[in-house]
């Protein structure tokens, strides 16, 4: 019942547009005040959930994307590519989704790497001939797989919420990224053979292809060495964004590319995103603390566990309850609301945390790219200057293929699992 | 009817926590359900280091945390850490005992700086050193290594020893250990079993040269709030739940202990040894008393004098 | 009025700058750290609080920043069409929120603050910062994001702005 009323007045509160963090954070303070409960609470726990070294991931890597971005990187890895595979039949889509790809092993964020690849894929592939609108959902969906594909930002407050391994989360998440790449890159070659009209790339010459490829070459190294580091317990992934940071800052430098405005600008976008994400964070850390006293997540879980017994049920629930609340929620809001309430249960049901993360990025994913509130149409509809109608209906059919992604997960939990515990 | 929240850094099913649910039991059972205690474990409210404030501030009313939390406030809990300060066992269990004079500074002083009372001490263990390479015995062997610790003192410890401290979380242990990150951990001796650092350190040297504790305290405002009656059961619950929890930490390091022998190399130290040990580290309690100030060496000098010294 | 908005504004865009210089830095001394400890395996005592405590600092000294280039995530559901008297009426509302908000997070932090300061309470690490400087990031970062709500609220119903705010 209580339950109930809080979720209600939460979503009264989003619907009239109170920015997510402080109706979160709001309704926290009142829920304490009303009960009544001492409201010392409240900085305290704003004091507590910043200070934090995990956390120091997500400004670290926002800056090291932002700096990459700003030293047209995203156009290298492109161009690069491109050069490869641009020549294949629907040889443009393939190139954008290996881009996503790749850019998505440097970036956190799947909004990031959405635009970043958008910019320079978008043109190229409209000015061939590619339908508009499978072109703005490809680049809406394949960067999704920024949140997947490691680092991953949902995966890192994922990791601080429930206290389980970031770099283990970090590994699970690869597997499904390469298989999502795939499958993208699938859909758009079957496409192509259907007879979608558009014009081929000329091939690219062999040392168009070399400069090419040693162009996008210190990014891919960078990525590699700051994953790979993380893989091999060298530094924690706080300290390797931090470190990839300044690499990519030296890279950028040495390439000529990077000024002090170019920097100051990164700087700058990466403490708005910064402060945007902590802010949610902080808002649900306030709010969680209410619920937690209240004890909502505890009677949520026991009424769980004493309904719903067997894992697979529970897993189908809480996806539909997901899927249904991604059309409407912020993707990041979704993840800090509903983690905290759900993890007892599953946990108790025994599910895997690692495999739960993963497949909850998923259907964050998922989330990005469905109506009404979907953080990755916007940015395509922003970047290709279209009606929000076509990027939705380019976007369909890869909400499709994340879905039965988030199936195939559950009856296949190795595609997550295998990477990180080699079973 | 009294709610009591506790904000537990460990889960409810470590011996930590099933000490706070033996406290539960009994309170709630002699209070005739009067008082009801409602348990957060596993930092679901509060981390560590914000226990102080959150229930000295009455923000929660009760909760457990790390005695060296309470450092920033009043410094020389890090008494407990100083190395090789207790003699033996017996005079460890004498010194911290309830009511002995080193509590009693301690208690009072945290009850005046931060606002929370403590109830009683909950033992965590003993410290011992763990090493990659070769086994410790004598301290020379620490000289020009990186050394893993947890706290102020036991940095100065290390640099006594000649050694560079780092500090590192506990969960942070096993890769540095693994990586080679450092050569030596300081630790308590049941996290080399619990966090299975003996897959990744061949060699444990039982120093037991210090103990690890945490304390529980309960806001003494809310406290002062209850009645006598509560107030007298609640006191009477926390020394008995205290004695309990050393007893079976104390019992449970001793098999823990002799389960890794199977596993690693365990050092005993001869009393040659530790007298080595102890003169090589005495310049940490002097630093102690010079750095620390008229508190510290109070309670240096509580601690000498329960054992005679 | 006037001369209040134009203040909040500049004060939340220094800050703003400020904070992202702030972790700038962090990501500097983070990277010394690494090579300190890896290349000549001497780890500072330093850097990890240091760290954190940056991190703290820089983010709630963002929020007035983030305030006023509205880059705090709103659901965009209802009330969508900007200008009209239902739109402004919920800005006001969350404008309210976000008041109160901070008004209960300064009084309760500043007290606590204020106890810890006249105590001359530090962090409970090696290091041991003084509480006055760390525990101030709270409540200033949210007075600062209090003027700014006031400004926003002074910008949304006054004609002449809400004109300059479309162009
Ligand atoms: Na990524
Ligand atoms: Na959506």
């Amino acid at each position: 019942m209580t339950a109930a009323m809080i979720i209600c007045g939460l979503l009264l509160l989003l619907v009239l547009r109170v920015p997510v963090a402080f109706a979160m954070g709001g309704l926290g303070v009142f829920l304490l005040w009303i009960y009544p409960l001492p409201l010392n609470a409240v900085p305290q726990r704003l004091f507590g959930t910043m200070d934090s070294f995990e956390l120091l991931a997500v400004p670290m890597f926002l800056l090291m994307s932002n700096v990459l971005l700003k030293g047209n990187i995203g156009r290298d890895l492109f161009a690069a590519v491109q050069s490869w595979v641009g020549h294949w039949p629907g040889g443009l889509g393939i190139a954008t989704v290996l881009s996503c790809g790749l850019f998505s092993a440097v970036s956190g964020s799947s909004v990031a790497t959405a635009a970043t690849i958008g910019t320079v894929a978008m043109p190229e592939m409209t000015r061939r001939g590619y339908d508009r609108s499978f072109v703005l959902g490809l680049l809406a969906a394949g960067g999704t797989l920024g949140i997947l594909i490691p680092p991953s930002i949902p995966l890192i407050l994922y990791g601080v919420i429930t206290e389980t391994s970031i770099p283990t989360l970090f590994l699970a998440g690869i597997g499904p990224g390469l298989f999502l790449c795939l499958a993208f890159i699938l859909y758009g070659f079957a496409r192509a053979s259907l007879g979608d009209k558009f014009e081929r790339s000329d091939p690219a010459s062999g040392p168009e292809r070399l400069r090419a490829t040693l162009m996008a070459l210190p990014t891919v190294a960078l990525a590699v060495a700051v994953i790979g580091s993380i893989y091999l317990g060298i530094a924690t992934p706080s300290e390797s964004a931090a470190v990839g940071f300044v690499l990519a800052l030296a890279m950028t430098a040495a390439m000529r590319r990077m000024t002090f405005a170019l920097l100051q600008q990164a700087v700058h976008d990466a403490m708005k995103t910064t402060a945007m994400i902590f802010l949610i964070v902080a808002g649900a850390k306030v709010f969680s603390y209410a619920i937690t006293i209240y004890r909502i997540p505890q009677d949520i879980s026991s009424m769980l566990a004493a309904n719903i017994s067997e894992a697979g049920l529970f897993v189908l629930a809480v996806g539909l309850v997901l899927l249904v609340l991604g059309l409407f929620l912020e993707s990041l809001s979704m993840l800090l609301i509903m983690v905290p309430v759900l993890f007892p249960a599953l946990v108790a049901v025994g599910i895997d945390p690692i495999w739960f993360g993963i497949f909850f990025v998923v259907l964050i994913e998922t989330a990005l790219i469905t109506p009404p509130v979907g953080m990755n149409l916007f940015v395509l509809q922003g970047v290709g200057k279209a009606d929000l109608q076509e990027v939705v209906r380019g976007a369909l059919p890869f909400v499709g293929i994340l879905l039965a992604t988030a199936v195939l997960l559950w009856f296949w939990k190795g595609l997550a699992l295998w990477i990180p515990y080699g079973m | 009817k009294t709610i009591i929240r506790v904000t537990l850094q460990l889960p409810e099913t470590h011996s930590l926590g099933q000490n706070w649910n033996r406290f539960k039991e009994i309170v709630e059972r002699e209070s005739n359900g009067e008082l009801e205690l409602q348990i957060f474990p596993s930092a679901q409210l509060y981390k560590d280091n914000q226990v102080p404030e959150a229930v000295g501030s009455g923000a929660i009313e009760a909760g457990s945390a790390f005695l060296g939390r309470f450092t920033g406030s009043v410094p020389a809990v890090d008494v407990v850490a100083l190395p090789f300060f207790f003699k033996d066992e017996a005079a460890l269990r004498l010194s911290i005992s309830s009511g002995s004079p080193m509590r009693q500074l301690l208690d009072t002083a945290i009850l005046e700086e931060t606002g929370a009372r403590v109830l009683w001490w909950q033992a965590f263990g003993r410290n011992v050193y763990l090493s990659k390479d070769a086994p410790l015995s004598l301290p020379d062997d620490v000289r020009g290594k990186k050394v893993r610790s947890y706290g102020k003192v036991q940095s100065w410890t290390i640099e006594a020893l000649g050694g560079a401290p780092t500090i590192m979380s506990g969960s942070q242990q096993f890769l540095a250990y693994q990586q080679g990150a450092v050569d030596i951990g300081m630790t308590g001796a049941s996290a080399v079993e619990s966090r299975k650092l003996y897959e990744v350190m061949p060699y444990m040297t039982l120093t037991f040269d210090s103990v690890i504790e945490f304390v529980a305290v309960m806001n003494n405002d809310f406290f002062e709030g209850l009645s006598p009656q509560n107030q007298q059961l609640i006191l009477d619950a926390a020394s008995t739940v205290e004695e309990e929890l050393r007893d079976a930490i104390y019992a449970q390091e001793a098999q823990a202990v002799e389960a890794l022998r199977a596993r690693m190399t365990v050092v005993d130290l001869t009393a040659e040894d530790r007298d080595k040990w102890r003169a090589a580290t005495s310049s940490v309690i002097d630093r102690f008393m010079v750095e620390i100030g008229p508190t510290g060496e109070a309670v240096v000098k509580a601690g000498l004098e329960e054992e005679g010294r | 009025m006037g001369v209040f908005v134009r203040f909040a504004d500049r004060l939340s865009e220094a800050s703003g700058r400020l904070a992202a210089w702030v972790f700038f830095a962090i990501g500097l001394i983070i990277t010394y750290e690494v090579v300190l400890r890896y290349v000549f395996t001497a780890p500072t005592i330093w850097v990890d609080e240091t760290a954190r405590i940056g991190q703290i600092w820089a983010t709630y000294l963002a929020a007035a920043f983030a305030l006023k280039h509205r880059e705090l995530i709103v659901i965009d559901v209802a009330f969508r069409k900007p200008g009209t008297l239902a739109r402004k009426l919920t800005e006001t509302f969350a404008l309210l929120v976000i008041g109160l908000f901070c008004c209960v997070t300064v009084y309760y932090g500043f007290g606590l603050w204020l106890d810890a300061t006249l105590r001359g309470h530090t962090t409970d690490t090696v290091l041991a910062l003084p509480a006055w400087f760390t525990d101030a990031s709270v409540w200033l970062g949210f007075a600062l994001l209090a003027v700014q709500a006031g400004a926003e609220f002074i910008r949304l119903w006054s004609p002449r702005s809400s004109r300059e705010e479309k162009g």
